[in-house]
C-alpha cells in the first residue's frame, strides 16, 4: 500500500476524505482484495478503540492522555506542536511519521557518524516533508571536507545492535520474570537503535 | 502507667502495620508466581499496543504449548512488518527494515520454562518491594494491580496488572522513578483450549533479506578475546552472573554483495538481580566496523556502549541509563 492511499484512510477515519474521493475509497476499502487495507482500517479502529474506550475508570490511568503527555515531553518525529487526546488530531501524524520515518531511517544511520548534533538532522528530516532530505551526498562531502573516515558500511552498527538486542532479549526471557512478552523491544523498535554515536 | 499504655499501643500499631505489608507482599508475590504460570502454559492470542518514548505500535502475540514445547509468535502490526518467532529452543526474527532474518539456536540449557521459582522471589525480595495494589477493570477484564518497587536509583518500578480470572498479564507500565518508560496493553485478548495451529507457519514477503544464524558456545573458542581478562568493576547490589558465552554471527546465507559480517566471536556476560536483566557484550572490532559510543534508548531498554582500544564495550538491560553506563565504564583490561 502507498503512502498516499495511507494518508487517504487516514482521513477517511478522521472524516476528512474529500467529497469526491469518498466514494471510491469507501468501494476500494470493501473490496474483496483490498485485505491490507482492511487491516490497516481495523487497526485504526482498533488504536482509536484502546484511545477512546477500554480502558480503566481512573483518568490517571488514561494511556491516551499519557501517550500525549509523553509526546509532548519528547521532541520525537511523533510529536506535532499542540497535541491533544483528540483522537482526529492523532492519526496523522502517525501516518505521517511512518512515511517520513521509512525516508530518514537510512540518513540517519549514517549521518550520525560524523554529526554531532544528529537529533536536529532528524527532526528537519522527519517533521517537515518539505524540508531538504539530507542526502547520502551531503555526507560524503561533509565527511571529505572535515577529513573524517566514512563508514564503509551504513548499518553495520544497527545491524550489530541488532544482534544484540536479539541475544539479550533470549536471556532476559528466561531468566527474569516477564514484564512484558519477550522481543517487544526487537519487534516494536524504530530508528533509536542507531542512536549510539560513533567514535572516529 | 500512661506512658506504658501509649508505648503498648504505638508498638501495637506499628507491628500490625508491618504484618499487613508483610501480606501484601506475600500476597503479590502469590499473584506474580501465578501470572508467570499463566504465560507459559496457557494457548492465547491477542492484540496489544506497547508504548515507549513518543511512539505507540500495536502488536498481535499468538501463544501456544504443543508435545514439541512451547511457541510464541510476536507480529508488529504498525510499522515496518517485524517478526519474531520463538519456538522449541529456535528463535526466528524477521527484520525487514535491516532486511535481516536472524535465526538463533538456543542451547538446551536454555530452554524450558522460566517460572518463578521460590530462590528467586528471596533474591528479588531483597532488593525489590512488592505491594498489592487495587482491583480494575483493564482491557474488558477484572485485574489485580501489582507494584514492584525497587529499593535503589539503580532499577525500574513495575506496576503489572493481572487478569483475576486466568492470571495472564494484560497490562504493564515500567517507569524509571515517575517517568513511565515502557508500557503495553492487550486490547484484545482470547483464550484457546488446543493449540493455534497457524502459529507455525512463517511468511516471508518478497525481497531480498539477510539470514543470520546466532550460534552461541561455552566452550573455549579460538578469539582474540581473552575472556578472563576481561572485568566488569561495578554492578549494582543483587546483580548475579547467570551464564557467559560467546556468540557467533555466521556469513549471511543470502548475500547481499558489499555488506560485511564479522566472524569474530562476541562475549556475552549475562547478569540478572531476578527480575531486569544486564547483558555485556565484549567485541573485538574489525576494520571495516565502526565504534559506537554513547547511550541509545530502546523502549526500557538501555544501551551503553564504549571503547577499549579497539574492543567495543556494549551493555545492554531494562535498567536505567545511568545503571548501564556506569558498569560499561567499569570495564577493564587487566593483563
Amino acid at each position: 500500500m502507498n503512502d498516499n492511499k495511507r494518508e487517504q484512510l487516514s482521513a477517511l477515519m478522521d472524516g476528512e476524505a474529500e467529497s469526491h474521493e469518498f466514494d471510491a475509497l469507501v468501494k476500494s476499502l470493501c473490496k474483496r482484495e483490498s485485505e491490507e487495507e482492511q487491516a490497516r482500517w481495523e487497526r485504526y479502529h482498533l488504536i482509536s478503540d484502546v484511545l477512546n474506550k477500554n480502558l480503566p475508570d481512573n483518568p490517571h490511568h488514561n494511556l491516551s492522555a499519557r501517550v500525549s503527555a509523553a509526546l509532548e515531553d519528547e521532541p520525537t518525529v511523533l510529536a506535532p506542536r499542540r497535541f491533544s487526546i483528540n483522537w482526529k488530531r492523532y492519526s496523522k501524524p502517525l501516518v505521517g511519521a511512518a512515511i517520513a520515518a521509512s525516508v530518514a531511517t537510512f540518513s540517519i544511520v549514517g549521518l550520525r557518524v560524523i554529526l554531532p548534533e544528529v537529533t536536529t538532522v532528524n527532526a528537519v528530516a522527519t517533521s517537515d516533508p518539505a524540508a531538504p532530505q539530507l542526502q547520502s551526498e551531503d555526507f560524503t562531502t561533509v565527511s571529505e571536507s572535515t577529513n573524517i573516515k566514512p563508514p564503509l558500511q551504513f548499518d553495520d552498527k544497527a545491524t550489530r545492535l541488532n544482534g544484540y538486542v536479539v541475544n539479550h532479549s533470549e536471556f532476559a526471557a528466561p531468566n527474569g520474570m516477564q514484564a512484558l512478552p519477550p522481543y517487544v523491544r526487537v519487534v516494536g523498535q524504530d530508528f533509536e537503535q542507531s542512536q549510539a554515536t560513533a567514535q572516529e | 502507667m500512661h506512658r506504658i499504655i501509649l508505648s503498648l499501643l504505638v508498638l501495637f500499631f506499628s507491628s500490625a502495620s508491618v504484618a499487613s505489608e508483610e501480606l501484601s507482599q506475600e500476597a503479590a508475590l502469590k499473584w506474580l508466581q501465578r501470572m508467570s504460570v499463566a504465560l507459559h502454559s496457557l494457548n492465547y492470542e491477542g492484540v496489544f499496543v506497547y508504548q515507549h518514548g513518543g511512539q505507540l505500535t500495536s502488536m498481535r502475540l499468538v501463544h501456544g504449548l504443543n508435545k514439541q514445547g512451547e511457541h510464541e509468535r510476536l507480529v508488529s502490526l504498525s510499522g515496518t512488518s517485524r517478526e519474531v518467532i520463538r519456538s522449541n529452543g529456535k528463535v526466528t526474527c524477521i527484520l525487514p527494515d535491516s532486511q535481516s532474518v536472524v535465526v538463533e539456536r538456543q542451547n538446551q540449557s536454555r530452554q524450558g520454562f522460566p517460572y518463578l521459582l521460590p530462590k528467586q522471589i528471596e533474591q528479588i525480595s531483597s532488593i525489590y518491594r512488592f505491594e498489592l495494589g487495587q482491583q480494575a477493570r483493564v482491557s474488558g477484564m477484572l485485574s489485580q494491580q501489582i507494584l514492584i518497587l525497587p529499593k535503589d536509583q539503580y532499577r525500574y518500578s513495575y506496576e503489572l496488572w493481572i487478569d483475576i480470572d486466568s492470571g495472564m498479564l494484560v497490562k504493564a507500565e515500567i517507569r524509571d522513578k515517575q517517568r513511565i518508560v515502557e508500557q503495553f496493553m492487550f486490547a484484545t485478548l482470547r483464550f484457546m483450549p488446543n493449540f493455534p495451529q497457524d502459529l507455525l507457519k512463517l511468511n516471508l514477503n518478497k525481497g531480498e533479506f539477510l539470514s543470520y544464524n546466532h550460534q552461541s558456545t561455552n566452550t573455549a573458542v579460538p578469539s582474540t578475546i581473552q575472556a578472563t581478562k576481561w572485568q566488569v568493576g561495578f554492578l549494582p547490589a543483587g546483580f548475579r552472573l547467570l551464564q557467559h558465552q560467546y556468540q557467533f554471527q555466521s556469513q549471511p546465507e543470502m548475500i547481499n554483495p558489499g555488506r560485511v559480517t564479522n566472524n569474530e566471536p562476541v562475549y556475552h556476560l549475562v547478569y540478572s538481580d531476578g527480575l531486569a536483566t544486564i547483558s555485556v557484550f565484549i567485541e573485538k572490532l574489525q576494520q571495516h566496523q565502526s565504534a559506537m559510543a554513547g547511550a541509545s534508548p530502546l523502549g526500557a531498554v538501555n544501551t551503553y556502549a564504549s571503547m577499549v582500544g579497539h574492543t567495543q564495550i556494549t551493555v545492554m538491560g531494562e535498567v536505567p541509563e545511568q545503571t548501564v553506563r556506569e558498569i560499561a565504564v567499569s570495564v577493564r583490561y587487566q593483563p
